[in-house]
Parts: C-alpha cells; structure tokens; sequence
C-alpha cells in the first residue's frame, strides 16, 4: 500500500495562524471581497482540518481562478500594478489553501507566506512594520518547523517556540550583514500605490486651500540642522511659487517647466555666488506627498540625487515621492535673487486678470501716489492690515467673483492665502512685481533628537516682492495681521476655532505634558528609523564604515563581519558551554585527570563513563611497565573520593600521596610516549633487505 | 571467614550445576542479600529453573515450585479453606506462598490476575485470604522466572508487577568450553541434590546487616544523581528512574561492593548492578529505535563518572 502523505495536524494549525497574521495587514487596503475570500478559504481549510468538508475538483478550481482574475480585472481595470497584482498574490495564496495536499504544497504556500509578508514593505516602511513582519516571519517558520516535526510533538507552542528561537538567532546576523552588505540600487522601480491621495498644497491656490490643510494634523517633513536651528521668524519653507492670477486662483503660469542643476541654474540667473555665505546645512525628509516639490529656506541648493532646481529658486524631484524622501540642503541668508527683470519677466510678475477687482485697482493706484516710494507702499499696506479690523481666521466667509474686493473692502476676515493674495494683488496693481509664495512656515522642535517637525497645518502662503537692485524680498502680510502666527504654532494661536471641530485632538495647546513627551519621543524613534534604516544607502554606509573602520576596503570589511559574526557565534557558544559547565571539577579529579591526559597520549582514551579500577586494569593491559603505578593512582583515587561517608573528608596525606603517584605516572607515561616514537622511527629507519 | 570468601564459596558451589555464569550468579546472590525479588528471564531451556534451584538448595531455604499456567488461578498460590466434617469447621490449607523461596516459573504464562496475587505477598510480606491476613515468615524470596515478552501464549507483567522485583537477568547462552562440560556432565538432578549449603538464614541477615554499613560518599552519590537525572532528561527515555528504583540501585550497588570486598561503593559497583536493577525499570520512548539494553548502554556510557 502506497504511504497517503498527511500534513501534520499542527503544521496546519501552525499555517493557519501564519497566514491570518500575514494577511492581516493588507486586508485594509484590498477590496473586501478579497478578503471575504481568503477568510472563506480559511474557513475551508479549518473544516477540511476538522474532517469535514471536501476537496475542491480541478473544475471547481480553474473556475475560481478565472472569476478572480475576472474580478480583479473589474476592480482595477488593469491588472500591471501595484494594488492589484497584490490583490491577484493574495487572492491565489488564500486559494491555495483549499488545494493543499502533499507536502510540496505545504512548502509553496509557506514560501508563498514569506513573500506575501514582505509585500507588505511595498506599502509601509514604519518601525512597528518591520516589527510586526518580523513576527509574521517567526509564525511562517514556526509553520514550517512543525511541518517537519513528527507526531509526537503535541504542543504547537513547540513549533512556534522553536521558530522564535531561530529567528532571535539570526538578528544580529541580519544587522551585520545589512550594515556590511553592499546597497544595490533596485534592479526596477515598483510602481507606487496608487490609491494614495496627495498630500501638501497642490500645483495651484485658491481661497480656502491652505486653511484645508490647517485641519490635518500629519507629517510634512523632518528638518535636521547641522548646527543650531535659526529662530522662527526665518524658517520659511520656500515649496512652490505662483506668478500667475487667474482671478480666482494662483498657479506657477508660464514660470513653471524651467528644472536644472545648480550650475545651470547660477548661470541661468547670473548670480555672483562667491558672495553667498553664512550657509546653514541641513537634511530634510519628506514624508511621501505624491507631489514633485520639495521644501527648503531660501537660497537653497541641494546636491542630493535627482534634486533639480527650479528657475524660480525652488527645488523639485524628477518623480513624485511615493515613499519617504531624504535630501541635504544649504540654504544661504544674504542672497539677492534676480537684482534685474527683463521686460518679459516683469510682464509676467506684474500680470493681472482683466475684469476683476476693480475697487482694489482703484485703492491701490491711490494708495500708490500717497505713499511715493514703493517700500513706503508696502508699509502702507501692512499697516492697513495691521490697524483696521483684519480678522486671523481658520474659517474665513466664502467669496464671490471679486474675491480681493469683496475681502478687502467687505468681509475682512481671512487665512493666510487671502492675505497673500490680496497683499500680491496691491503691489502688481501699483506696477510692483510680487508674487505668491506656498510652503511651510515654523515646525515643531523635538528636543530627544533636536529636530524640527513641519505638519501639514504648518502650510503657509506668503508674498515675495521685488525691488530693483535688491531683487525679491519675503514679505508675509499674516505677519502683519497675526504676528504671532510666525513666532508660535497655529495651534496655539487658532486653539479655541480648532479645539471646537477637534480635528486635532493630540495637537490642542491644552495637550498634557506627558503626551507631548510620548508623542515627541515616539516621533523622534520613527525619524531614527527613518534615517538609520530606511535611508541607509550606499553614500550612508560608506560614511558609517568609515567612521568604525577609519578606511573602507574589502579586507576591513570582511575583518569587521567575521570579528562581528565570530562574536555572536561566541557568545551563544558561552551561552551553550554554561549550561554545560555548571560547577568546577574537584581538585583531586583535576590531578586524577592528569594522569589519564598521560595515558591518553599513548593512545589509552579513557570514555566518560569508565571507572577508575576499569580504566586502571585497561591501562594495565596494555601497558605492564605502568599496571603498578596505575593501580596505585586507582587506589588511592577511589580511597579518597569513595571511601568515606557522605559529608566526610578523605585524609589529606592520601591527596599529597596520589598528586605524586600522578607525576611518577606522567613522566613514565612520558617516557613511554618517546620509547614508542624512537621505535616507530627505527621501524621506519630499517633497511629493507 | 570474611563475607567475601563465604560468597566466593557460594558461587563456586552454584557454578558447578550452572556452568561458566558466574556473573549472573553473583548478580542473583546479590539480588538475595537484598533481600529483593529476582526475575530470570531468558529463552526456554537456559538453565532458569536450575539457577532458582540450585540458590535455593545451597542456602538450604525450604522452597516451593509453582509452574504457571493460563488456567492457574490465585487460590492455587495462596492456599484455600475447606469445610472438615470430622470438626465442622473451616479449615486453611496454606498454599505454596507460604514457603521461604517461592520458584515462580514462567510467570508471564499467567493471567493478570494470577499475578496480581503474588503483588501483596512481594510487596508486604503477607497474603490476605478469605479476608484473613496471614504474614509470611522471612525470608521470603520470590523467584520468578519467564519468556521474552515477545515469545506467544505470554501476558506482559505490569510495570507495577516488574517494580516489585529488585532485579531481572538474563542467562544467555554458555560459552562454547562451558556448553562442551556440560554435554560431558552427569545428570543434572542429582547434582543439583548433591550441592553443599554454603550460607543458612542467619548469614544472609549478617550479610544483609553488614551491607547497610557500606560507606557511599558524595562523590558516589553525585554519580548516582547523574544517572537518575539522564534517565528523567534524555528524550530516549519514555520516563525515569523513579525514587524508588534509585534506592534499589543503591542498595544492590553497597551489596555488591561488600561481594568485592570494598567498604565503600565506587562507581563500578553501580555499574555492575545497574543492567539488572534499571534494565526492567526504564522503557523507550516511541520515537527510539532500542530496547531498554540499549538504553542501559547509553546511560552508562553517557553519563559521566568524574564531573
């Protein structure tokens, strides 16, 4: 009769709870019926696990096949991305199950687990990801532990046990080898996610765009300052620039598409750089906004891989970051950025919609011949905002077509990109090239890392004007209506209009000390991780190779893995050797085993568990020169560790007795050793006749 | 005379029924001076019953011989009242229990049941008949011989039944000069007539009573708590040696240091004795392809005596 295979009952149970823990996190993000499939397969397999339940047929199979690529196919349209080749991954590791029969199955659909844990890195790259699949992990091993364990073996914490025990084993393996291994940049790039929405303001501005993003409290990004971070009236984070008023809404106009390297860009403007200093370092890390810009204070330059500069000073990616994105950047205070403008460009920074906001063309012309010189005019103008009733509002009231009159003359209550509108309307509207400016304005200092975090409530639009000679100037109108916007958070200053809607509940200025300390020291283990190991590349670990082996060349590194993996293996060798040796040898086996140390140079092994009147007769056996002498070692061994009663001590001259009749023995032995060597040379020495 | 030359004696005087054994001898007459129960266990015709013989009539104990059989029934062994006309009155006819060495034959040809009735006799030292206890007089030795389990008509002995007994050995075949002499000797029954008593009762107990005195030291006893713990640890082991079984061990090893002639046990001494006390005693666990010899040679081997 043939051997039926049966998959052991607990590497069943094992699976089953691997693979739940494995799906567990893309349940979220697939279509609920992917994951009705997989729970009915689970289910499935439990009944066939029970004794119930049938196999599928080989129709019944292909026709599941077919109606999930079919359903797949209708979810997404396509089925070369992202989302639903996962979808069809998963769709078929939960049908999987209900297939599974011998043995190689098993292993498919644990080496399947493996892989479908791991896609879950396609998604999220956080700390307690990493973790999380690292249990996964241990439960997919503890799967294929218990499928090679026999039956006996009732416990299943058995398997998982064991599995535990092997992957704790292999982290400090796994740590060397990703701090040693070479980077290798991916072979291809794998499509983002798609379903993501983006994040950060957008490619234009609109009333009521930036006090959107006031309501959400994420992560923008993470500034990290070489030296001491600048004070908050400077942290302007320059992202995107708009020239272009459509009467309504601010976008980059025909400014936008000029993207180059640095240098292309210093000529392009004709900056003198030499006279650039008083540089602050820095590296941002954005979290990943599905946008191309990037944010940084003005003048910035970044040398970072596929950072571009934008003619309009602003930095960009060539893609938009689908995942965290680092870059270093040096931002200069004393620039003077376009000293001249050609026609052309004025043209453009002073254009204006016709047919909208007359009563503010009319005021600004006015105000324009009152205050003479243009920088009187903009003084002018803030103190307009300054003085008479403008109102700081999260929610501001909605505008009509005229929306710059109607703010100006009507409602007066506004955010931030009604005032930098307004303000850029003014100055172009009195022949003053301005332009808009979005970005982020402040962060949050986290003391544990000493760190800036820049939120998406931190998006901030400002004004940027131009003099002659002196080029483009920040002017920030909120400033002049709320001057505590800059100097603090806009929590702080909005507390009572945010507290109502509580979108923000972690944020609320009345936040208990104890959770902005978790909350900050939380933030600051995630940005570690972000920095140590997400962001470990090959520029990265040449640094740190560097800096723990002072040069960084093949024979150091392979020095530090074996010294580093030589001392993981050593230290669970010691580990293993303690529970070996649990107590010393007694003194007078010590100076009995020195003597079999002696015999066993002449070839007389003496096994763990021998006696000493049998190894003595052994000895004596082979060699009759020593019989007396071993005898007598065995004697006055046994006299002294046997013949006494329990809690007694043998006297003390037999110990001085036996520890001489030992030396007698080794140098006999000793003798004997050299006599056998002389021999076997004269054996070897004899002519063959 | 030392103890040592008395039993010198003994053994010789066995030796000349039971040729070339005399290791299982010795192993038996320690067994005895235990004051223990004594399995036999070997093939038919092995010289089982002769060895059970031949202990019995060199110590000139007044011994009784039961075979066992399917149909044996306790009562057999025990003794049973029957009604007297003559006095009107129940009367006990003690059955063959009630002897100093009882020759248990082929006992694993029995019924549970029939063996069972042997339990309280070993254990106690007494029989309940008829709800009367009666005590037997010491000595009382059992001496049992049997089959391999794996021969048919056989009923396994319970691990409870196999703990009564201090020891079990197996004879095995003579040696080709020893099996020549015995087709050269005379016959057997006779001989086994004409042995000479060597030892009475009284020298058993001095014997026994000078056995108690050996001196068993810490590092002896360190050695023993080794092996006891490998039995219970190692994963060949179904279950360990039991308390009991380590004092057996004990008890047959100062025995059989005192047969050398040693005031003190050392390790040999355990040794010696170990097939034959543990050997029944330990079992293999399912997944371990040996028999409990197997497992004696690896206790003994693995364990170490210096540690």
């Amino acid at each position: 009769m043939a051997v039926v295979f049966q998959i052991p009952r607990n590497c069943l149970a094992a699976l089953l709870v691997a693979q739940l823990a494995v799906l567990a996190p893309h349940l979220f993000r697939l279509p609920l019926w992917v994951s009705a499939v997989a729970i009915v397969c689970a289910l499935w397999r439990l009944l066939l696990y029970m004794g119930r339940g049938f196999y599928p047929s080989g129709v019944l199979k292909t026709l599941l096949v077919i109606i999930s690529i079919v359903a797949i196919l209708s979810e997404y349209g396509n089925l070369f991305s992202l989302e639903p080749i996962i979808a069809l991954l998963i769709t078929t590791f939960a049908l999987k199950l209900i297939e599974m029969k011998s043995r190689r199955d098993v292993l498919v659909v644990i080496y399947l687990a493996y892989f479908v844990a791991a896609t879950h890195f396609l998604f999220e790259q956080g700390i307690i990801d990493a973790l999380y699949i690292l249990l996964t992990a241990a439960l997919v091993t503890g799967a294929l532990v218990a499928l090679h364990e026999t039956e006996e073996r009732p416990a299943l914490s058995h398997a998982f046990g064991a599995s535990t025990k092997l992957i704790a084993q292999a982290i400090p393996l796994t740590v060397i080898m990703f701090i040693v291994f070479p980077r290798i940049d991916p072979l291809w790039s794998v499509p983002g996610a798609e379903s993501r929405a983006k994040t950060g303001p957008s490619d234009s501005m609109s009333p009521g765009d930036i006090s959107n993003l006031a309501g959400s409290s994420d992560l923008a990004f993470r500034v990290s300052f070489d030296g001491s971070i600048p004070p908050a009236d400077q942290l302007y984070w320059r992202g995107l620039v708009f020239s272009h008023f459509d009467g309504r809404r601010w976008s980059a106009g025909s400014n936008k598409s000029a993207e180059m390297s640095w240098t292309q860009y210093v000529r392009s403007v004709s900056m003198d750089t030499s006279k650039l200093s008083d540089a602050s370092s820095y590296t941002v890390t954005m979290e990943a906004s599905r946008q191309p810009w990037l944010y940084a204070m003005p003048l910035a330059r970044s040398d970072t891989k596929s950072v571009l500069q934008a003619g309009n000073a602003t930095l960009r990616t060539i893609y938009p970051l689908d995942q965290r994105f680092q870059y270093r950047v040096n931002s200069w205070q004393n620039y003077v950025l376009e000293p001249e403008l050609d026609g052309y460009r004025r043209g453009i920074e002073l254009q204006l919609p016709d047919g909208f906001n007359p009563d503010t063309l009319d005021f600004a012309r006015q105000k324009r011949r009152e205050a003479g010189s243009a920088a009187a005019y903009v003084q002018s103008i803030l103190r307009m905002f300054n003085r008479e009733q403008f109102a700081y509002t999260i929610r501001p009231p909605k505008l009509g077509r005229h929306s710059v009159d109607e703010f100006l003359f009507s409602t007066r209550s506004g955010f931030c990109e009604h005032y930098a509108s307004s303000f850029v309307v003014l100055m172009r509207a009195a022949g003053i090239p301005a332009r808009v400016v979005v970005g982020y304005q402040g962060g949050e200092l986290n003391p544990f890392e000493n760190y800036l975090l820049v939120h998406e409530f931190d998006a901030h639009a400002w004004a940027e004007v131009w003099f002659q000679g002196r080029g483009w100037q920040r002017v920030d109108p909120t400033a002049a209506v709320a001057p505590e916007r800059v100097e603090s958070s806009i929590n702080e200053l909005l507390a009572e209009e945010i507290g109502e809607n509580s979108a923000l509940p972690f944020f609320n200025f009345r936040e208990l000390p104890m959770l902005r300390w978790a909350r900050l020291r939380w933030d600051s283990v995630n940005y570690s991780w972000t920095k140590w190991v997400l962001n470990y590349d090959t520029e990265l670990q040449m640094q740190v190779l560097e800096e723990w082996l002072g040069q960084v060349n093949g024979w150091r590194i392979a020095l530090f893995v074996l010294l580093s993996g030589g001392a993981v293996m050593l230290l669970v060798a010691l580990s293993l050797l303690r529970q070996k040796v649990k107590h010393k040898l007694h003194v007078i086996d010590k100076c009995y085993l020195k003597h079999v140390r002696a015999a066993g140079r002449l070839g007389l092994k003496r096994s763990d568990g021998e006696g000493a009147d049998t190894f003595a007769t052994r000895v004596a056996a082979e060699y009759p020169e020593l019989a007396d002498s071993a005898k007598r070692i065995a004697h006055l061994y046994n006299s002294i560790r046997y013949n006494t009663h329990s809690g007694q001590q043998a006297p003390t001259d037999l110990q001085r007795k036996l520890r001489n009749e030992v030396r007698q023995f080794v140098r006999a032995a000793g003798m004997q050793t050299r006599k056998a060597t002389v021999n076997e040379a004269d054996h070897f020495a004899a002519p063959a006749s | 005379m030392s103890t040592e030359s008395d039993i010198n004696l003994v053994v010789e005087e066995i030796g000349k029924v039971l040729l070339g054994k005399e290791r299982q001898i010795r192993l038996a007459l320690c067994c005895l001076f235990c004051k223990g129960h004594l399995l036999i266990e070997d093939l038919p015709g092995m010289g089982k019953t002769t060895l059970s013989h031949a202990l019995a009539q060199v110590l000139r104990l007044s011994h009784k011989r039961v075979q066992f059989t399917s149909d044996l029934l306790p009562a057999d062994i025990l003794g049973y009242s029957i009604y007297d006309k003559n006095t009107a009155q129940f009367q006990f006819h003690p059955g063959p229990v009630f002897t100093e060495v009882l020759l248990a034959d082929e006992i694993n040809r029995t019924t549970p049941k029939t063996q069972s009735a042997l339990l309280e006799a070993m254990a106690e030292g007494q029989v309940t008949v008829e709800g009367e206890t009666r005590v037997l007089k010491p000595p009382f030795f059992v001496i049992a011989t049997q089959n391999p389990v794996t021969q048919s008509g056989t009923y396994p002995l319970p691990e409870s039944q196999l703990d009564r007994f201090l020891m079990r050995i197996e004879l095995g075949y003579p040696d080709p000069s020893a099996e020549r002499k015995l087709y050269l000797g005379v016959d057997s029954k006779a001989q086994l007539a004409a042995l000479e008593q060597r030892l009475n009762a009284a020298d058993l107990e001095r014997i026994s009573d000078a056995a108690a005195k050996i001196k068993t030291s810490d590092a002896l006893l360190d050695y023993l708590q080794r092996l006891v713990e490998y039995s219970r640890s190692a994963e060949e082991f179904a279950y360990g040696l039991s308390p009991r079984g380590a004092l057996a061990l004990l008890r047959a090893a100062r025995t059989w240091a005192l047969m050398e002639g040693r005031s003190h046990v050392v390790p040999e001494d355990v040794q010696a004795v170990l097939p034959a006390v543990c050997g029944h005693r330990f079992r293999a666990a399912a997944h371990f392809q040996g028999d409990s010899a197997a497992l004696v040679h690896q206790l003994l081997n693995q364990v170490a005596v210096i540690a």
